[in-house]
């Protein structure tokens, strides 16, 4: 028994030595082992339990998980003359983390290698390359609402060569170049993000645009009044022809009617044209002379013949 | 020295035999309470948890009460792989709903809406993003923050932001400006939710894009009002056009009807007036018939019968001898009644007095 604290003592000292030779590394991290300040053997990149020597060895642990990285929006002028504010990020990782930690030491001092290796390369890329080049990535037409629209860019027809994804990857390539082989980083990732212009040159894209759509408005309004005044001017052909008939066809079967009425009562009349006067007088007169006429006849009249006496003539 | 340390282990040896018993049942206790803490563990309905066994993966475990490996031997993480969330971009949301209001738009937000289209030209864009975590594992232990912590830092909100804003720009980058507004809207979404989920599964992220929604797509500010100016101009075309052939679809047919009406009417004048004058042709070849059969007799009979209605008629008759040559200018020459004119010395009437 009166070994008993010392037993008690010794356990805990064997404890804590024993937790002090021991060391978990968890998923997603990696770990470089130090004595006295410098890094030794190699580094850790499996998840695990492992053992070092105690209190002389430090463990220093590093990320093994994709990194983000996301930059400032730089001003830089494109090939083609276009002032512009570009926003690039990526994303990183630690693949060689005992270079990383002699090199570099922590996540955060690799932030800003890849700082001054990312703005770089963009600006370099960018330079070489007209704006039109990182905007599109494809040269499939473009489709308009308006005909003219397409027509005017069917004309102008920008061509890439490059495109966005590939300028993406030579940025990449660019930045990668002193990343890898000094500080033991993998660039895995470089996107960009927004691309936009400056102020100034802003306002004057407005104004193209504005304009643009103008003109397209106007073209409207006289493609309107064109299209009316055709629909109306076949419209007003279209009545001169119905009128024409119209006057053509009733002139025609008038007259036709008519040319006939005057071959029937010719063929008829003309049979013995003085019996057709006869009549004809004598309608006359029973049509004309009516009410109100005053008729001042003469003795001598045939009709009164008889006035003066019965007709000699009878007996014979 | 020996004196001190005889000291301490007399101490501690009463110490020990005094308080063995509490000491030993206080350690138990500790152990116990111990134990139980870091041995069961409740995972939430929405949500997984991921078990790390001296720090290597181990087990994934389901909603529910589990029992584990006391740390530091087991250590659990819990993820909410059900529960969908929702990043905004351009605008933000106030108070979600079926009238969703929004905050008014920052100068951050509106250099973020802002875009350029193939044609160089400029758009404004809002749309968000929904997602949840569809791997735990992955969720944690591949993409990561700023730097390791302990639990593991992800940072989803920016990983989804950055992929989100690239793959947005790089599908509008490719596309007119009027496919932006208008004619390709849809195509722009379904296009962006397969790219953005390509590109996180490249990162291995664990994350899966429920939808991507364009909340917004308009021309910038300053050239709304021109671009307004086209749809209304273009809407008055059809309007104005409309008109047109509304006017050419009345008058036509209604020329087309009159024409028929003139036509139908010149028939019937025609039909009308042969008649007529076939009946009047006809009476007279009969009466020219009866005529011929005896002239001399006909053509009295005819005059006397004409002569009789005629006389009967006309009610003012005056018979003159003709050498009774001055009674003429006596005469009342003037319409007395009825408005009839004088005659001259023979028959002849004017038609005055006809009615």
């Amino acid at each position: 028994m009166r070994a008993a604290p010392a037993i008690l003592l010794l356990v805990v000292l064997l404890l804590i030595l024993g937790l002090g030779s021991m060391y978990i590394v968890p998923e997603g991290q990696q770990a470089v082992i130090t004595q006295f300040g410098k890094p030794v053997g190699d580094p850790v990149t499996d998840a695990g339990l492992y053992f070092k020597t105690p209190f002389i060895q430090k463990v220093h642990r590093l990320e093994k998980r994709l990194l983000p990285w996301d930059g400032e929006p730089q001003n830089m002028v494109t090939q083609d003359k276009r002032n512009i504010f570009i926003d690039v990020w990526a994303r990183w990782r630690i693949v060689e983390p005992m270079k990383f930690y002699k090199a570099v030491g922590t996540e955060q001092n690799g932030q800003q290698r890849l700082d001054e290796s990312v703005d770089s390369a963009v600006r370099e890329v960018i330079a070489d390359h007209k704006l039109i080049e990182a905007v599109r990535n494809s040269n499939e037409p473009l489709k308009y609402e308006s005909e003219e629209l397409e027509r005017d860019w069917a004309a102008r027809r920008e061509q890439i060569n490059t495109g966005r994804i590939k300028i993406e990857a030579a940025i990449k390539e660019r930045a990668s170049e002193a990343l890898t082989e000094t500080f033991g980083i993998e660039l895995t990732d470089v996107h960009i993000k927004r691309i936009n212009y400056v102020k100034s040159v802003r306002e004057k894209v407005y104004e193209r645009m504005s304009s643009e759509r103008r003109r397209i408005a106007n073209l409207y309004k006289s493609e309107a009044e064109e299209e009316a005044n055709r629909i109306l001017g076949q419209m007003q052909k279209e009545l001169e022809t119905i009128s024409g008939e119209m006057e053509q066809k009733s002139a025609e079967i008038r007259g036709t009617a008519d040319a006939e009425v005057i071959r029937i009562t010719g063929e008829s009349f003309g049979k013995d044209p003085r019996f057709y006067e006869f009549l004809r007088q004598l309608e006359a007169y029973k049509k004309t002379l009516g009410r109100g006429t005053r008729l001042v006849l003469s003795t001598r009249n045939d009709f009164l013949r008889q006035i003066h006496g019965p007709d000699p003539d009878l007996e014979e | 020295m020996t004196q001190e340390f005889d000291d301490l282990q007399f101490a501690l040896r009463h110490y020990w035999r005094q308080y063995r018993g509490r000491i030993v049942g206080a350690g138990v206790l500790v152990l116990c309470v111990w134990i139980a803490g870091s041995v069961f563990y409740k995972v939430e309905t929405d949500s997984q948890g991921v078990v790390l066994r001296l720090g290597e993966y181990y087990d994934t475990a389901p909603p529910g009460l589990h029992t584990k490996l006391p740390w530091p031997i087991d250590a659990v993480y819990t993820v909410p792989v059900a529960k969908v969330q929702a990043v905004e971009f351009g605008q933000q949301t106030v108070t979600p709903g079926r009238r969703t209001q929004y905050a008014p738009q920052t100068e951050d937000q509106r250099t973020m809406a802002r875009m350029l289209t193939a044609d160089l030209n400029l758009a404004h864009v809002e749309w968000v993003v929904r997602y949840r975590i569809k791997n735990a594992k992955d969720y944690l232990f591949k993409v990561g923050g700023e730097r390791w912590t302990d639990p593991p830092a992800v940072n989803a909100r920016e990983l989804i932001s950055n992929v989100s804003e690239a793959v947005m720009r790089r599908i509008i980058g490719d596309v007119s400006v009027d496919s932006v507004i208008t004619i390709g809207r849809e195509r722009i979404a379904t296009d962006a939710t397969v790219q953005m989920q390509q590109m996180l599964d490249g990162f291995e992220s664990g994350i899966k894009i429920q939808a991507v929604k364009l909340k917004s797509a308009t021309p910038p500010d300053p050239v709304k009002d021109a671009f307004d100016d086209v749809n209304r101009a273009k809407q008055n075309k059809e309007r104005i056009v409309n008109d047109a052939k509304g006017q050419s679809n009345l008058k036509i047919p209604a020329a087309r009807g009159g024409r028929d009406r003139v036509i139908a009417e010149s028939e019937g004048y025609a039909a009308r007036v042969v008649m007529e004058a076939t009946g009047r042709a006809n009476a007279f070849l009969a009466k020219l018939a009866e005529y011929e059969k005896a002239p001399e007799v006909t053509r009295k009979r005819l005059y006397i019968e004409t002569m009789e209605q005629v006389l009967s008629q006309v009610s003012d008759k005056i018979v003159i001898d003709e050498s009774v040559r001055g009674i003429l200018p006596l005469l009342q020459l003037d319409a007395a009644d009825g408005g009839g004119q004088a005659a001259g010395p023979l028959l002849s009437g004017r038609r005055g007095g006809a009615r």
